[in-house]
């Protein structure tokens, strides 16, 4: 029986994604967004006057009884410690992607959440994006074979929002572009090759951030146990103000798929107003329903803590192969579960 | 017919059938004879039989006594790939301008004895390439009028769909026996991409990184060549491109295969499809094809006949010469050692 009565939940992190995490909580009929917090007063206010919710501190909503779930949408350096905090007060979490930096601390995060008997759930939220979607349901119904490449292409325009202000910027904070946006396509490949990876090689460029290893474009290249491929491409530093050119194929052993924007659908917005449009907020509400159904044990997780893992220890060689221009093997990282 | 050139076709094995009806269709060329080595297979003697009487002339089984004619100023090779250089050097040797299928050599060894020959004799050596394509054409004139800046990044997808029945494959020994082909799917097919790389860059290839392998078809997997794969270059100034390449057996694709490209530079980013625009119809109850609106093969290939005699008759280089043919097969050498070490290679 589903549970459809509301589920309470707080927001800590109230910049652009923390916005389309409440947008996403006010069309999901089971989510009821209680509060928001944010280090900016002001941030936290406006949300809460568009939503409803209440501004809180973190302390509050940990207190809360009414709160049975943390959503996480702030800087990734602060992940670790909020949802440490969080599980500690018996709250489920949904962390905003990457979870954590290192896999070490991902395992001690997912292990704090089992004794406290609470889900830790990753906001890798393409995999509810409706196209990926498809292509997944595609390559589970044996449509396509056996999947042997798949090439994710994410271009886009405007890669540093608040100049040098951005924790972006700084490698420390958000890991670099491996961490920061590759995470998505490194964890659609994982779910699609539905193994383990094995080897990771990466190439990059640091052209606007010259020297603080945070690179404007990057491309991964991932090899997996059974010897099929990904190449997951990332240029954020296109020219204009929303330019976006995003495309996917997926090469297996009984056909091939692919698609491509602008030429496949509608995401570009010529105006530059909002780059991100409905896809990003459907697969936020998709996620967040799943995640609520997750919380009342009525749904398996979509995205498995493995998996997780994996896209992290592939995060983590990435960055280790742009540093050294070498390919790295994997099967260290990912031991020590 | 005074001043046309005379041809002699060495060997008509592998792709024969699309080069010499090229040349056939010119006022300035005529060919004249067919040759080949006495000692190869019966097959490939019953082929070149096939192509002397389409063009009714006389076919020699033996390429010193071919070349020896005084009728035959140049020679289109279209041997299996493993055989490339040795004919090229002996009509280098004989003084005869040369055009060879792609790739030049498989081997950098047998690529140098190439570049000697071809320097000693100082004749014009051109291979098949697809550098005429109207978009990587188009590319290089964006590039050039500075319109991206300095490129740093490139991806280039060049895989044949339709597996190995498509009808571009003669016999499929031609590509999986590696005495034949000298390497799989990427031999056979990442000279273009290589090509295409330093074309558009101006820049030569540093490193390689492979990752392939025999995903789809039964005689690569017995003859344990590659058919499919993935391949990241580092250029000099660290410019870097990523390459899909090889063969996929998709019977169904709208347009016969992906032919992407996309060069990011400091000043914007340019994408090119080979492939689009195409025109679908709808042909019938369950039935959709696709096809181009372009004839590519066309426009790639009759400019790189055309140029190849135009370089016979004043002298000048052809866009591809005898040491960007070497420059393919060390950026080659360099993939099948990164396939087999799993790690970066240097070129």
């Amino acid at each position: 029986m589903v549970d459809n009565s509301a589920f309470g939940l707080a927001l800590v992190g109230c910049g652009m994604f923390g916005r389309q995490h409440a947008n996403a909580a006010a069309a999901v009929p089971t989510a009821n967004l209680i509060s928001v917090v944010d280090l900016d007063q002001g941030r936290a206010s406006a949300l809460a006057r568009l939503t409803g919710a209440a501004v809180a501190t973190l302390e509050t909503v940990l207190a809360d009884d009414e709160i049975e779930a943390v959503i996480l949408a702030t800087p990734t350096d602060t992940h670790v410690t909020l949802a440490q905090a969080a599980i500690a007060a018996g709250k489920h979490v949904l962390v905003e992607k990457p979870v954590a930096l290192e896999v070490a601390a991902f395992d001690s995060l997912m292990q704090a959440s089992a004794e406290a008997g609470v889900v830790l759930a990753a906001g890798q939220s393409l995999r509810f994006e409706p196209t990926v979607h498809a292509l997944w349901s595609s390559v589970r119904g044996g449509v396509l074979g056996q999947p042997v490449l798949f090439n994710w292409v994410s271009n886009s325009s405007r890669p540093w929002p608040t100049g040098w202000r951005s924790w972006q910027a700084d490698p420390t904070r958000s890991g670099g572009m491996p961490f920061h946006l590759a995470i998505h396509g490194l964890d659609l490949a994982i779910w699609l090759m539905d193994e383990p990876p094995a080897r990771v090689y990466a190439q990059g460029q640091d052209i606007a951030a010259r020297g603080t290893g945070v690179h404007d474009y990057s491309h991964i290249a991932v090899r997996f146990e059974s010897g099929a491929n990904a190449l997951i491409e990332y240029h954020a530093g296109l020219p204009g103000r929303s330019s976006r050119h995003q495309e996917f194929r997926l090469y297996g052993t009984g056909g091939q798929a692919g698609w491509r924007l602008p030429d496949d659908g509608l995401l570009l917005d010529a105006d530059g107003g909002r780059p991100f449009t409905s896809e990003a907020e459907v697969s936020l509400r998709r996620q967040l329903a799943h995640f609520i159904a997750l919380c009342r044990g009525d749904e398996p997780p979509l995205v498995t803590p493995e998996q997780v893992r994996q896209a992290l220890a592939c995060a983590a060689a990435a960055n280790q192969a742009l540093a050294t221009g070498r390919a790295v093997e994997l099967h260290e990282m990912l031991e020590g579960a | 017919m005074a001043n046309s050139l005379g041809l002699l076709l060495i060997s008509c094995v592998r792709h024969q059938g699309t080069y010499a009806p090229l040349f056939d269709a010119r006022d300035d060329v005529e060919i004249v004879a067919v040759a080949d080595e006495p000692d190869i297979p019966g097959w490939m003697h019953a082929v070149n039989v096939e192509f002397a009487e389409r063009y009714g002339v006389p076919y020699v089984r033996d390429v010193g006594d071919a070349l020896a004619r005084p009728d035959v100023d140049i020679v289109c090779i279209c041997s299996e790939p493993t055989r490339h250089a040795r004919l090229a050097v002996q009509a280098a040797e004989a003084g005869k301008h040369i055009c060879v299928d792609k790739p030049m050599a498989t081997t950098v060894a047998d690529a140098d004895r190439v570049v000697a020959a071809v320097e000693q004799a100082g004749v014009t050596l051109t291979y098949i390439h697809r550098l005429y394509s109207p978009s990587i054409q188009r590319l290089r004139e964006a590039i050039d009028d500075g319109a991206i800046g300095l490129p740093f990044a490139l991806h280039l997808s060049w895989v044949s769909a339709g597996g190995l029945t498509s009808g571009s494959v003669e016999d499929f020994q031609l590509v999986v026996d590696t005495s034949l082909s000298g390497g799989g799917e990427l031999m056979n097919f990442l000279g273009y991409h290589v090509d295409t790389a330093r074309y558009l860059t101006g820049l030569e290839v540093e490193t390689a990184y492979t990752s392939a392998g025999n995903y789809f078809f039964e005689p690569h997997r017995e003859h344990c060549v590659e058919d499919f794969g993935l391949v990241c270059l580092t250029l000099e100034h660290d410019v870097s491109a990523t390459i899909i390449a090889g063969r996929s057996p998709t019977q169904t694709h709208v347009t016969g295969g992906d032919y992407g490209l996309r060069v990011h530079g400091s000043q914007g980013t340019l994408m090119s499809d080979e492939t689009r625009p195409f025109l679908t119809l709808f042909a019938g109850p369950d039935e959709r094809r696709s096809q181009p609106v372009n004839p590519v093969v066309q426009a790639m290939l009759e400019p790189v006949i055309t140029e190849f005699l135009a370089c016979v008759e004043s002298g000048d280089q052809p866009l591809r010469t005898v040491y960007d043919g070497r420059s393919q097969i060390a950026t080659l050498e360099a993939v099948y050692r990164s396939m087999a070490s799993g790690q970066v290679e240097r070129v």
